[in-house]
């Protein structure tokens, strides 16, 4: 009788010890999966908890939206990029990158939530590895367009050029609402497409040695303390 | 031994001269550490002559193109990221697709640089694939740990201090600006609008006409002289004002819900209104009487009008037992009155009081209401509006004794 007094408090321990060994060993592997090498070159620059500033949020969307108009299948690519660099315990599937890119508060359908320093940095890899794949289509077009723009030659006139822009402006419209103010400013053709070319030549910075760092960081400049 | 570095890109190449400080361990590498600078030259696509300088033009133009390289990423624009004023070498935007990039003379009176004497002012307009191409060379320089190690990438973002006080003080101020002349604005019209006149009705005996009016055709509007009896208290007896207030707010509740029976005749209306003020003290009057008295004495005193009144003489008699048995015992406990004080009674059929009225309304002793107002009858559910009753004379003699009589 006395025996089992005494050892009816020890089993609950045992047994709690035993349930904490359980819990923790996968919090413990999902924590290194959720933090991979790539993104630990990004400094932590969230200048709070409650996740990245708004013009982060729009930032990496519009960018994002620019490499989707620089080819087709984007959208594709970027999950397919985003196992390549392990980043699937991040963005783990189409819904996922989907809801991610709806932080972006001119969005149609955009998320009351905001994104977290671990999903934009691993949205800010995604589209600095696929613009480092597409530089050379990146140049190619900014050259063009400079040459078009020198002999004030409308940008309509160069096909390649003009596909971007095109899909660019579709993209756009269809996915950002265009009752926001900051939508509704780009309201014609040419405001599209001066947005696409900066975009683009912001694309051009990513595909650099450092230009993943210089991305991240540009995202907050004038949102820190 | 000199090192050589070079960082070739299509529209610009950088090439950078100096020794290893010659140590043995970069002499033991294949690729010793450069890490004294001698010149640095900077090729770039549409200038025939290279950009050259010595250390303090080299770390003036890896810092200003790399910070202008997150101004240009980042839209945010702050002139004195790196001090630029004192810096050799400045980049401008001149539009989205063009930089200008502007190489000052070194200050005379510092001489510490090799090549002083051939550097001269350039200014130069790169496209952006260009300037690209210049970050891109610096970028490899940063990476490249072997040159000039103590430099490498610092990229910090612009605070958000720098970037308000950037802002024009106007601009900062108009939101301000803006709010309190609106709200000076809406002051202004409210004043213009003019303070609503608050009427209080004068003639209470109006308001029960309208709804006597209204009796044929039933309809929502006869709520509308809800509020009308309360006021009608205060207009009737301005002595009494003070102890009415207690106990307006329920009077109305009960009397819109009964005046079909009332309206017949006009005149009760009078009495209703005043019996809740009447009621000296607070404590009973306020939660009986207000609710109750009104109507049953209104038909009270039309029962004698209509025929609803009581007329067995026997059954009158019993009633008038059982009154006179009533006041008896709660009349033991008040003071005797000075004068002569008389009161109409209207009593059920089985002897309940179901209103009263004093006929001499001079009077400042008020005994009777405080003992009417005990022995009132307090309606369980709803007493049947037209039941008989019977009115009684009740007049307390300064004796100390209470007669009373059929009226």
């Amino acid at each position: 009788m006395r025996i089992s007094h005494a050892g009816a408090p020890l089993c609950p321990y045992s047994f709690f010890g035993i349930y904490v060994a359980v819990i923790v060993m996968p919090l413990e592997t999902s924590l290194t999966e959720s933090n991979p090498l790539i993104l630990d070159s990004l400094p932590d620059l969230s200048p709070s908890d409650d996740g990245c500033p708004r013009r982060a949020r729009l930032q990496i969307d519009l960018m994002l939206l620019a490499i989707e108009a620089l080819y087709l299948g984007g959208a594709e690519e970027m999950l397919a990029v985003s196992k390549e660099l392990e980043l699937a315990g991040i963005i783990k599937n189409r819904v996922a990158l989907w809801l991610l890119r709806n932080t972006n508060p001119l969005r149609r359908y955009t998320q009351r939530r905001s994104l977290t320093s671990l999903e934009a940095k691993a949205l800010v890899a995604i589209a600095c590895n696929l613009a480092r794949k597409l530089t050379a289509t990146i140049r190619q077009l900014l050259q063009d367009s400079q040459q078009l723009r020198s002999r004030n030659i409308p940008f309509n006139q160069h096909l390649p050029l003009a596909e971007y822009l095109e899909r660019f402006r579709a993209h756009f419209r269809s996915r950002m609402n265009p009752k926001r103010s900051v939508v509704a400013a780009y309201d014609t053709d040419d405001k599209l497409d001066e947005l696409a070319l900066n975009l683009l030549s912001k694309l051009l910075f990513c595909t650099g040695t450092a230009g993943m760092q210089r991305f991240w960081v540009s995202l907050f400049d004038g949102e820190v303390e | 031994m000199t090192i050589r570095r070079q960082y070739s890109l299509p529209n610009c190449t950088l090439v950078l001269e100096g020794l290893s400080d010659g140590s043995a361990a970069s002499q033991l590498e294949k690729r010793p550490v450069l890490s004294i600078l001698m010149s640095a030259e900077c090729y770039l696509s549409n200038l025939a002559e290279p950009l050259t300088g010595g250390r303090d033009f080299f770390e003036s133009l890896v810092r200003v193109v790399s910070s202008y390289a997150q101004e240009f990423m980042s839209g945010v624009h702050y002139p004195d990221r790196h001090g630029h004023d004192s810096a050799l070498v400045q980049l401008h935007r001149i539009d989205g697709n063009t930089h200008r990039l502007t190489i000052l003379p070194a200050s005379s009176d510092s001489g510490v640089q090799i090549d002083e004497k051939t550097q001269v002012s350039a200014e130069v307009d790169l496209t952006t694939v260009q300037l690209f191409d210049l970050v891109e060379a610096i970028d490899q320089f940063f990476a490249d740990t072997q040159t000039l190690p103590e430099l490498s990438l610092q990229l910090t973002p612009v605070s958000k201090r720098y970037i308000k006080s950037a802002e024009p003080v106007a601009q900062r101020a108009l939101p301000g600006i803006i709010g309190v002349s609106s709200l000076a604005l809406a002051a202004m019209a409210f004043f213009l609008v003019p303070v609503p006149e608050v009427q209080r009705p004068r003639d209470p005996i109006r308001q029960p006409n309208t709804t006597g009016q209204n009796i044929d055709t039933p309809n929502p509007g006869a709520g509308t002289p809800n509020p009308n009896p309360t006021p009608a208290a205060d207009g009737l007896l301005p002595g009494d004002r003070t102890q009415s207030a207690i106990s307006p707010a329920s009077t109305p509740s009960q009397t819109p819900s009964q005046t079909p029976s009332q309206t017949p005749s006009q005149t009760p209306s009078q009495t209703p209104s005043e019996t809740p003020s009447e009621t000296s003290s607070p404590t009973p009057a306020a939660d009986a009487s207000p609710s109750v008295t009104p109507t049953p004495v209104s038909e009270g005193l039309q029962s004698s009008g209509v025929a609803v009144a009581i007329t067995d003489a026997a059954e009158i008699e019993l009633l008038r037992g059982k009154l006179s048995e009533q006041i008896d015992g709660v009349l033991k406990n008040q003071p005797a009155v000075n004068r002569e004080l008389v009161y109409r009674v209207s009593v059920g059929k089985d002897g309940a009081i179901v209103g009263y009225k004093s006929q001499n309304s001079q009077t400042v002793d008020r005994i009777g209401d405080t003992l009417f107002s005990e022995l009132l009858y307090k309606p369980v559910g709803s007493r049947p509006s037209a039941e008989p009753l019977a009115d009684f004379r009740v007049v307390f003699a300064p004796g100390g004794t209470v007669q009373v009589s059929p009226w």
